[in-house]
């Protein structure tokens, strides 16, 4: 990621890091609507690198997670590791999973 | 000498009436071609924004290709990238547990409606920019499971930057009105907790 762009890569990267932002803006919107506050664009744009350089951890992860159980394909049990160490993330992550799944078959 | 004169006076009157016809195309032309000059050079270098930057001085004097080209390529860049959404499909039939596909995409909106997260399409083409192997795909249901995850993310970092505001209104260091208002620097000051946490 670091260094090395072409200009190819900077603009791709650009374009997605808007739409990001534009998706985190949204998001933000949404959820600080119902408690009255209100966040500044420096907000949302410190908030939409936090939350890129998370998915980009993440994905790394979930990438090795899969690896490691001999697997090319990620499944929601990867993700669910990913909340290993917060024990009500896991929670949410697990109730989610399991509503999804729910879903998907009935 | 005075015919001399009235043959200059002469000319220029021929020179004039020539040039009152299109004087001013002809002053626009010269500025066209020293502003298209100039941008002719910078476009050749590089520059989108250049061009984004100051489209009226380039655009309506001289023949824009460069600027033509950049605006065919890009399209085509914002397609190919539509196009590489499609490891989720990929995705999608390689899972095993997709049996119906076809309520695939129909879920996905209905859900971001209710509760707000970053469009599945994004995300994913996100995670396959990290991805270090370009086999590794991801199911649909890990998916959604992950847009829960990056809404938790996001709700959390607005709920703490929110209490570690509240608290300081508290403390008496800002108005109680100030502290509806979240700023990058609340949002730095919760930001390496938070991260730990995820």
């Amino acid at each position: 990621m670091p260094g090395l762009h072409t200009q190819d890569d900077t603009t791709k990267e650009e374009q997605l890091k808007a739409a990001l932002w534009y998706s985190i803006g949204k998001m933000v919107d949404i959820v600080t609507l119902d408690p009255d506050l209100n966040a500044t664009p420096h907000f949302i744009g410190g908030l939409s690198e936090l939350v890129w350089a998370q998915i980009a951890n993440a994905a790394r992860d979930l990438e090795d997670f899969a690896k490691h159980a001999g697997r090319s394909t990620i499944n929601s049990k990867d993700v669910i590791l990913l909340g290993r160490r917060n024990d009500g993330l896991e929670e949410v992550l697990k109730a989610q999973s399991k509503s999804v799944k729910e879903t998907s078959q009935g | 000498m005075p015919t001399i004169a009235a043959r200059k006076e002469s000319r220029r009157q021929v020179v004039d009436e020539d040039e009152d016809e299109d004087n001013g195309d002809v002053a626009a032309h010269e500025e066209g071609h020293e502003e298209g000059a100039t941008g002719g050079t910078l476009n050749s270098e590089d520059s989108e924004e250049e061009l984004a930057a100051d489209p009226l001085a380039a655009k309506p004097k001289q023949k824009p290709k460069p600027k033509q080209s950049s605006k065919t390529t890009i399209p085509a860049k914002r397609k190919t990238s539509t196009r590489q959404q499609s490891p989720m499909s990929l995705s999608d039939r390689a899972s095993p547990r997709s049996s119906p596909p076809p309520i695939a995409l129909p879920p996905g909106p209905s859900q971001s409606s209710e509760t707000p997260g970053i469009p599945q399409n994004l995300l994913i083409r996100l995670l396959h920019e990290q991805f270090k192997d370009k086999k590794t795909q991801i199911d649909k249901n890990a998916i959604q499971v992950l847009q829960k995850y990056m809404e938790v993310f996001v709700r959390e970092a607005i709920a703490r930057t929110a209490l570690a505001k509240q608290e300081r209104a508290e403390k008496g260091e800002m108005l109680v009105d100030d502290a509806k208002w979240l700023d990058l620097e609340d949002l730095e000051s919760v930001a390496p907790g938070l991260v730990l946490d995820f």
